[in-house]
């Protein structure tokens, strides 16, 4: 399956008029890629990420979704940046939440949730509730949710971005070895350019007010990756690059001088 | 909003308890003692006597069944149409904004003054004693079911919306259990507010039931049977609060989320 989105606009209603919020987005992705989008709070990432998701519409051009290789249940399957989970579900049901509502049974539904459990390593949290786990744990199970719905594509909106560093890492490695087995296509949101570097395929830099796509690298690294490729010296010129078309807006939103 | 044990001090748990025993030892011995009128302030012992007798001789059981009845019936009639349109009015801001005036006029209006209205439309009869008790109930459940419903994060909407939920599964597995809590709340409000409406409504017109057993008393000077009457109302009250407890616990085992998350 191939995303396009081309000419995607989108103003939202202000108080005092529309504020337009994308303009001219243009982007296709590519079957089974794994692409990041960067760029500075405010940018309309997550808004662009809604629109793929459906949940809300263009005001101007479209996004297409072309080919049918997916099997799964769901065109897009949405991993929300925190607070997604149900408290009043148990890890389990919440897993098994988008399957229950596609009709699924229930001896069904709970065993192809406990493959994805079993995967992000919750087997023994399958019948805890949300407020008995860690923020990366809640996290975990967020992603589980996603990937058990075998999506056409799976939309990420800075899911790691409330996790501390360190538990961040170990996240970002876990998603990497589980996307290694399902292959599904994402789009990523995040504003941490080493993040994007280390899992993307493709990194679509984002400028802000209104967003609009400013550059499109593609990452010069083959899988596995670990951390440590992040220091060669073509990754630090993919950085460098990055940053500095990032630079003079985040100076300005933060008031700084250029 | 937060149900349950976590937050309970095992220290203070039999405090209350300690506090009326306290509160009736001294009733007991400053009655008998003659330090309060024994005739206006009978000793807890004997209106627990009392309290036996009418018990033993069915009087109290058959009050009590009947202020249960128009208790329940009112409030099963208010709070399933509370409940419904609170959930309706969360949900549509247009209906909110329709409906929140016309509840935010009628709310302070005391629901006993109502009641002579009532009677004019709905006649004298049990169903006038159900409706005013139903009005006074519909107001707790609406509003905090209608808050329950709001104040649910609009990514749960979301989620839903992503995941295929149609609107029923939205209601059943996100608006419902979501907005549980704040039912739940609503549910206790509105089962006080109905047995005191109830035993008002039993001062004025009842011929039978715990309201009109107390004027009947007064009236007649049965001051033991006075107490017996509120003995009992109390005891329905922590009858209730048992209840609506037991059904958090069953209804909202996932309880400390709601504080601990926002």
């Amino acid at each position: 399956m191939t995303i396009h989105c081309e000419n995607v606009r989108f103003e939202y209603a202000a108080p005092d008029g529309a504020v337009l919020a994308l303009q001219n987005i243009t982007f296709s992705v590519a079957d089974g890629e794994f692409v990041c989008i960067v760029g500075p709070s405010g940018c309309g990432k997550t808004t662009l990420l809604k629109l793929i998701a459906g949940l809300m519409r263009p005001g101007g051009g479209e996004i297409r979704f072309e080919g049918t290789r997916h099997e799964g249940l769901l065109p897009s399957a949405m991993v929300f940046q925190e607070h997604g989970l149900y408290p009043w579900m148990s890890v389990l049901d919440n897993v098994t939440l988008g399957l229950r509502f596609k009709g699924e049974q229930r001896s069904d539904r709970e065993e192809h949730a406990m493959t994805l459990i079993r995967q992000f390593g919750l087997s023994a949290f399958a019948h805890r509730y949300p407020h008995e786990l860690s923020v990366g744990m809640r996290q975990r199970v967020s992603l589980a949710r996603a990937f058990v719905m075998k999506p056409g594509v799976l939309l990420m909106d800075e899911p790691f971005a409330s996790l501390d560093a360190l538990t961040k890492v170990v996240l970002q490695e876990e998603l990497l070895r589980i996307w290694k087995l399902h292959r599904n296509q994402v789009v990523y949101i995040t504003h941490d350019i080493d993040e994007a570097l280390l899992l993307g395929d493709r990194v679509l830099v984002m400028s802000g007010r209104p967003g609009v796509i400013s550059d499109d690298i593609t990452v010069p690294l083959s899988r596995p990756r670990t951390r440590d490729d992040l220091h060669r010296a073509d990754l630090i010129d993919c950085k460098t690059r990055i940053w500095r078309s990032l630079e003079a807006e985040v100076r300005k939103m933060v008031g700084a001088n250029a | 909003m937060s149900w349950g044990e976590q937050s309970i001090d095992p220290r203070l748990r039999w405090a209350p308890l300690l506090i009326g025993l306290a509160f009736f030892t001294a009733w007991e011995a400053a009655s008998r003692l003659g330090w309060i009128s024994a005739l206006f302030f009978p000793p807890p012992s004997l209106i627990l006597q009392t309290m036996a007798k009418l018990f033993a001789n069915g009087e109290l059981p058959a009050n009590i069944a009947a202020t249960l009845g128009r208790l329940f019936s009112g409030f099963l009639l208010g709070g399933v149409i509370g409940l419904s349109l609170g959930i309706a009015m969360g949900w549509s801001s247009a209906l909110r904004q329709v409906a929140d005036p016309l509840i935010a006029a009628l709310h302070p209006v005391p629901k006993i003054s109502m009641f002579p209205l009532i009677m004019i439309i709905f006649g004298i009869g049990a169903l006038s004693k159900s409706i005013v008790v139903a009005i006074a109930a519909f107001f707790p459940m609406v509003i905090n079911t209608m808050a329950g419903v709001r104040q649910l994060s609009p990514i749960y909407f979301e989620v839903a919306a992503n995941y295929g939920a149609s609107p029923w599964q939205v209601f059943r597995h996100v608006i419902l259990p979501g907005s549980s809590p704040m039912i739940l709340a609503g549910t206790r409000l509105a089962l006080n507010l109905s047995l005191s409406i109830t035993t008002s409504v039993e001062l004025i017109v009842g011929r039978n039931g715990l309201g009109a057993m107390i004027w009947l008393s007064w009236q007649t000077l049965r001051i033991e049977e006075l107490f017996a009457a509120i003995f009992c109302l109390a005891l329905i009250g922590i009858g209730f609060r048992l209840l609506v407890n037991y059904l958090a616990r069953k209804l909202v085992p996932w309880q400390d989320a709601t504080a601990g998350r926002r």
